[in-house]
């Protein structure tokens, strides 16, 4: 009985060992929740550029109204602000999920695949 | 008798002189083992955890400070690095300081590490790297940054000072402030100390001749034009380096001058989706990002995470970027003032097409050569020379501007990226193709020099 009591320990020790050993990083998942972040990153980016573009209309406009100049650097100077704000945690989570979740390469780049057709689908790209 | 005496004094003489060998031999063993016990880890033996961590404040700091833009961030990070390599030089096998091999450095007195005492080099390097972040930044320094660089700085004393003796701590700490110290005062006479307080260096007059750069937006006069004139690290970095002379400057349809101002405006109106985005993600606009320079220290700092580098390495590598970027810099603007060339975008409206508008915004100072490839030409030589054979084949990803908004983009040659750095600037439209040609040539030769010229430590792991 103690003989099988211990077969039945080693047994269980080597499902869990393998199982642990082959257990893959849920790349899906993890690029699915990351997503919703860089969502906002690219929509920040794509709107630096149009702001600008509209700064370089208005700067190379030489009957330019000083008042929608000055409205237009208030929007760009908070829209750099919320993107270094959202540069950092997006730096921060992935930092976090490099160490603790996809520590292979091969991983990460399943992972950014994984990204780039999660964001597709989402339809946070302007082009 | 007397042979019998003889043979019993000899074999009692041999049994002692064995006797005697033995414990002379025991106590040379232990007196070598006591004396290597008395030396200090090496640098291989620390984890580069913390010195990765202020690189990332660095890039913060550079986004969020006034008055970094490229070349003055390239110089922070310049100066941080041979700070933080010197802190931590002597315990690197084989390493020899940069002291007597920098430009002007001889002349600074570098502390020297107290014989026969024990020093901890992590704790060094971060009391040394904290305090030059906190020069570098200086006068414009946010109270927020301060307060970041301050609490990195203590959060791994306490760490790095875990079960360390008291006075290997406070000699440690204390060595590596001197080092900042000295370094510090080394930096103040290149010729670019403080510029971020005054980064267009002021007055400044643009010659008024047809091929010279006018202004492509809001800011009228062009970026630092006397950064050529600072101090280089290397001084082969200027005399050996200078692009030469541009193609001159003509309006005339079949001149080689409107020959590559129309590869601009053809590769700006056929652009695919793949160039514009290639154009904007090496963009590194600063104060949206750490601009160009800590782009590339980005990629590095991910490479070491990636290899696990130790202290040592990881050292090594940020000195070496250091002084190729402050160079390219350098090198790269004493260019642009030789020359002062006027952009394609100014030189397209005018001469081909009235409406013709760039991908990304120009930057505000002259054309040739282009800033991007320079710094990125010299900083793939460093990653070749670090983590390939030469070759510069390295299967890598660079994640760094997913932050930014930007899918990762993987590249199998560190050469190979560089290119693709450089053609960005021509996808732009700011940019003529020669700028990036010549600009990475300079870039590499600048890059080869820093591998070539200075005493670097070799099998550093």
């Amino acid at each position: 009985m103690a003989a099988f009591c211990t077969m039945k320990k080693y047994y269980l020790f080597m499902i869990l060992f393998i199982i642990s050993c082959t257990q893959k990083v849920n790349v899906v998942e993890l690029a699915e929740q990351f997503a919703e972040l860089e969502c906002k990153a690219i929509m920040l980016k794509d709107k630096r550029y149009v702001l600008a573009d509209r700064l370089r209309e208005i700067e190379m406009d030489t009957v330019t109204n000083r008042k929608e100049l000055d409205s237009l650097n208030k929007i760009i100077i908070l829209t750099k602000q919320e993107s270094l704000s959202l540069a950092d945690s997006i730096k921060t989570q992935l930092d976090d999920l490099f160490t603790h979740h996809l520590k292979d390469p091969s991983d990460r780049v399943a992972f950014n695949n994984h990204l780039r057709k999660v964001i597709e689908t989402k339809g946070c790209m302007l082009h | 008798m007397i042979s019998n005496i003889l043979k019993f004094t000899y074999s009692k003489n041999l049994a002692a002189s064995i006797i005697l060998s033995f414990l002379a031999l025991i106590l040379f063993d232990s007196c070598t083992k006591d004396s290597s016990d008395q030396l200090s880890k090496t640098t291989e033996e620390y984890s580069a955890d913390f010195i990765l961590s202020y690189y990332d404040q660095i890039c913060k700091t550079v986004k969020t400070t006034q008055g970094f833009f490229p070349p003055q961030a390239a110089r922070a990070y310049g100066y941080i690095g041979i700070a933080q390599y010197e802190a931590v030089v002597n315990g690197i096998e084989n390493a020899k300081s940069l002291q007597n091999q920098l430009n002007g450095f001889a002349s600074f007195q570098l502390p020297t590490p107290i014989q026969g005492e024990l020093y901890n080099w992590a704790i060094a390097s971060n009391a040394a790297t904290a305090r030059m972040m906190k020069y570098m930044f200086d006068k414009n320094l946010t109270p927020a940054n301060r307060l970041k660089i301050d609490s990195l700085e203590i959060f791994y004393h306490n760490q790095l000072s875990a079960g360390e003796e008291v006075s290997i701590v406070s000699r440690s700490q204390a060595y590596g402030q001197n080092i900042a110290d000295v370094v510090y005062n080394y930096s103040k006479t290149d010729g670019g100390h403080e510029s971020y307080l005054d980064p267009f260096q002021l007055p400044y007059s643009v010659p008024s001749d047809p091929f010279c750069w006018v202004p492509t937006g809001a800011i009228t006069t062009p970026l630092s034009p006397r950064w050529g004139n600072n101090r280089p690290f290397l001084t082969s970095n200027i005399q050996k380096v200078q692009p030469p002379q541009h193609m001159a400057f003509s309006v005339a349809t079949n001149s080689e001058f409107y020959k590559e101002a129309m590869i601009v405006y053809n590769t700006v109106t056929n652009n695919t989706s793949e160039q514009i985005e290639i154009a904007k993600y090496w963009a590194d606009d600063p104060f949206a990002t750490c601009t160009p320079a800590g782009h590339t220290f980005n990629i590095l700092a991910q490479i070491l995470k990636e290899e696990r580098a130790t202290l040592a390495k990881s050292s090594l590598a940020f000195a070496k970027m250091s002084l190729a970027e402050n160079d390219a810099f350098i090198s790269c603007w004493k260019g642009k003032y030789d020359y002062i060339l006027i952009r394609p975008v100014s030189y397209i409206q005018k001469y081909i097409d009235a409406n013709f508008k760039t991908v990304i915004g120009t930057p505000p100072f002259p054309a040739y050569t282009s800033g991007h490839s320079c710094e990125m030409g010299a900083g793939s030589r460093i990653l070749s020379s670090l983590f390939t054979n030469g070759s510069g084949d390295y299967q890598f990803t660079d994640y760094s501007q997913l932050q930014y908004g930007f899918f990762a983009r993987s590249y199998s040659n560190f050469e190979e990226m560089a290119q693709e750095c450089a053609d960005s600037r021509l996808y732009g439209g700011i940019h003529y193709p020669i700028d990036n040609s010549k600009g990475l040539q300079v870039g590499k030769a600048i890059g080869d020099n820093v591998n070539k010229e200075i005493i670097w430590p070799l099998f550093v792991r």
